[in-house]
């Protein structure tokens, strides 16, 4: 990510596209503030949620290890939502984005089961031009543990480059690709492909918020992208970063903000109770209010299976 | 509706809310900051976290007479405020401050004061007819909410008072965010001063909101409760955010009446014949006024279920899932609001910043148990 903190606050200027259309921009700058983190927060627990309807639905049963691991991987994987205006009147589009496999093919990735159905080992395999067929349809059949996608709100699903399309994971300085299941890029490859071959949408703005830095072999296809569609715009990114462990900017402090509520999030929806009994609807579990208020004072014993 | 609308208008040209009584010159989080001061290694006043972390019912114990009821009063003077580091946590919170402004604001912070008409809120009499009586403008005013807001958020959600109160706050919020940056910082903060326009412009007609402003709305007032965030508004330090929504929905409730003649409060208290227990929080309503914002939140708590099940009901018995939307909206916050009145958030919190800045193998080891502590409590909350 140090190439990247180095290119905060420098803008992927474009060339002008091959019809002489004007050149246009996606800047990608480091954003801070309540509002930007609410919205990217939004988007997480919403993944995390949608791991408990899986776990509920399907009463999947994860060891205190596993269970462990499938909470630190929600807690820090990537988030982003991106807003389309298109010319004219047309409606805003909105992709909410999530690193990472399907809900199945990452608890799968986690107990090992499945002999790695998903495509393979390692983010790079996980969107973009490698990802396989199974898993897509594994990504797209969990619809039902999100909300509903609306014409214009839609949850970025893992798709396979086609011909033509520009999105993709570039190499890195060392040569590798990785973050292929970046959220910013899987967001960005199902606008392309609504764009892709609709010119009436084509040269809109584009308003991005991405939880962590964007990553650089990202920020190519940024760039290729908003040449190819002539779209312009901004995405604001927290700053994960921290120097000598201390936040310093208001992005990092933000960002580290952030992490502590997720941190809270995954552990409350996900905790080893809701895991174990794989049944606990947040809604129908009995709620007394009393019954609160006597734990919060300590006047109510914490049950022995809570020790 | 259209009453309510005028009386939008009418509050419109209202001055801002009186907050004399309301003033807290800390606006640092003290709980936050004495576990800090004691839960730092290498500092004067360092013990292992596990010992400067007191949990909620600790605290409770040490702050309130009756840390079950929610119509509790305070101890004055808590045992800690007698321990040798408390003296160096005020000066490090409120420098040059009265002595008592620490514990006044922690008590604040931690939800722990009422909002008895003219002892803990100034409610003026413009503000009595803008928020539809005397109870509803103490907790109106409380809740920091103005008063167009207020109605602007019931008439579009009528009986729905559990989201009537996160709507309210989050409009506040959004404009407290936006007198606090700068216009240009706006768009990287997410701050949609469009949508504060559209909401605030007042007139006969309710603004036109869509999914997705609403969805901004509930995130805003949702992350602001998971991430603890207090605003300062004209220079006053808010409340926590859940006390905030807990605080709008009480005063919904007064401001919209009860089914009842039987009365909840006499003289500011809980009229005779009222629980004034843990019981109290089983009731419909309480005596609002007189409980404290923790008190009130578990009654919202309980509320917000309680609107579920009949706007569930309601969808079931229709066959249409018109209900979906606001389902959706009701319980986007929940999970954090199970867990806004714990400080063992906060300590958990705390102690992994100090584990995340500190070399030391003790301070992750502390966060581990901070955590353990933190799901415990969670676990022992909900488990039967």
């Amino acid at each position: 990510m140090k190439t990247s903190m180095i290119m905060q606050l420098v803008s992927i200027a474009t060339l002008a596209v091959a019809c002489g259309a004007q050149a246009q921009t996606i800047n990608i700058t480091v954003g801070s503030g309540l509002a930007n983190v609410a919205t990217v927060y939004r988007e997480s627990t919403v993944m995390a949620e949608a791991y408990r309807k899986y776990v509920q639905e399907n009463g999947t049963k994860l060891s205190g290890k596993e269970a462990r691991a499938l909470r630190g991987k929600l807690r820090g994987a990537t988030v982003a939502h991106m807003r389309y205006q298109p010319p004219g009147n047309r409606p805003e589009i909105l992709i909410h984005a999530r690193s990472g496999r399907s809900i199945e093919g990452t608890i799968e990735q986690l107990t090992g089961a499945g002999g790695g159905a998903g495509g393979g080992s390692g983010s790079s395999t996980e969107a973009g031009e490698a990802v396989s067929p199974s898993e897509q349809a594994r990504d797209v059949g969990e619809a039902r543990y999100y909300p509903a996608d609306t014409p214009t709100s839609i949850r970025a699903v893992n798709l396979e480059r086609k011909a033509g399309w520009v999105v993709q994971p570039y190499p890195g300085e060392d040569g590798r690709v990785i973050h292929g299941g970046d959220a910013e890029l899987k967001a960005l490859r199902n606008l392309e492909s609504r764009l892709a071959g609709n010119p009436a949408l084509q040269g809109g703005r584009l308003t991005g918020y991405v939880s962590k830095t964007v990553c650089e072999s990202c920020t190519r296809a940024f760039a290729d992208f908003a040449e190819t569609y002539g779209v312009s715009g901004n995405v604001y990114h927290l700053d994960e970063t921290t120097v000598n462990g201390v936040a310093v900017s208001p992005g990092q402090r933000w960002s580290g903000t952030l992490r502590r509520m997720r941190a809270a999030n995954v552990d409350t929806v996900l905790s080893d109770e809701v895991l174990e009994a794989g049944s606990m609807d947040w809604w129908s579990t009995p709620f007394e209010a009393a019954r609160v208020a006597a734990a919060e004072a300590g006047v109510l014993a914490i049950p022995a299976a809570c020790n | 509706m259209k009453s309510l609308a005028r009386l939008a208008l009418l509050a419109g040209m209202l001055p801002l809310p009186a907050f004399a009584a309301l003033e807290h010159p800390v606006t640092a989080d003290v709980y936050r900051e004495m576990l800090r001061l004691r839960g730092t290694p290498g500092t004067t006043h360092a013990v292992p976290f596990s010992e400067a972390a007191l949990g909620t019912s600790g605290l409770l114990t040490q702050m309130l007479q009756d840390p079950a009821s929610p119509y509790s009063e305070l101890v004055l003077a808590p045992a800690f405020t007698n321990d040798v580091w408390w003296p160096e946590l005020a000066d490090r919170v409120a420098e040059g401050l009265p002595f008592d402004a620490t514990l006044q604001s922690m008590q604040w912070q931690l939800g722990l004061t009422r909002a008895r008409p003219g002892i803990d809120v100034d409610v003026t009499a413009e503000q009595v007819r803008a928020f539809r009586g005397r109870e509803a403008a103490a907790s109106a005013v409380k809740a920091g909410i103005s008063p167009q807001v207020f109605t602007t958020a019931l008439d579009r959600h009528a009986s729905r008072i559990s989201i009537a109160a996160k709507e309210a706050v989050a409009v506040m919020l959004l404009a407290e965010q936006m007198a606090a940056n700068p216009r240009d910082r706006w768009k990287a903060m997410n701050i949609r001063g469009d949508l504060h326009a559209r909401y605030t412009v007042g007139g006969n007609h309710l603004p036109a909101l869509s999914d997705e402003d609403d969805e901004y709305l509930m995130s805003l007032v949702t992350a602001a409760i998971a991430s603890g965030t207090m605003s300062v508004a004209d220079g006053v330090q808010q409340l926590p955010a859940a006390y905030r929504v807990a605080r709008a929905a009480a005063a919904y409730r007064d401001a919209t009446g009860y089914v009842s003649s039987r009365p909840l409060c006499a003289a500011d208290a809980p009229a005779p014949g009222h629980p004034r227990g843990s019981d109290a929080l089983a009731e419909p309503a309480l005596c609002f006024v007189a409980a404290t914002d923790r008190g009130v939140l578990g009654w919202y708590r309980e509320e917000i279920h309680r609107e579920h099940e009949r706007l569930r009901s309601q969808a079931a018995r229709s066959g249409n899932h018109d209900k979906t939307g606001l389902l959706t909206l009701l319980g986007i916050a929940l999970p954090v609001l199970d867990v806004a009145a714990l400080v063992e958030a906060a300590e958990l919190s705390v102690a992994t910043e100090i584990a995340e800045t500190s070399a030391q193998a003790d301070a992750a080891i502390e966060a581990d148990a901070a955590a353990a502590r933190s799901s415990r409590l969670i676990c022992g909350v909900r488990a039967r």
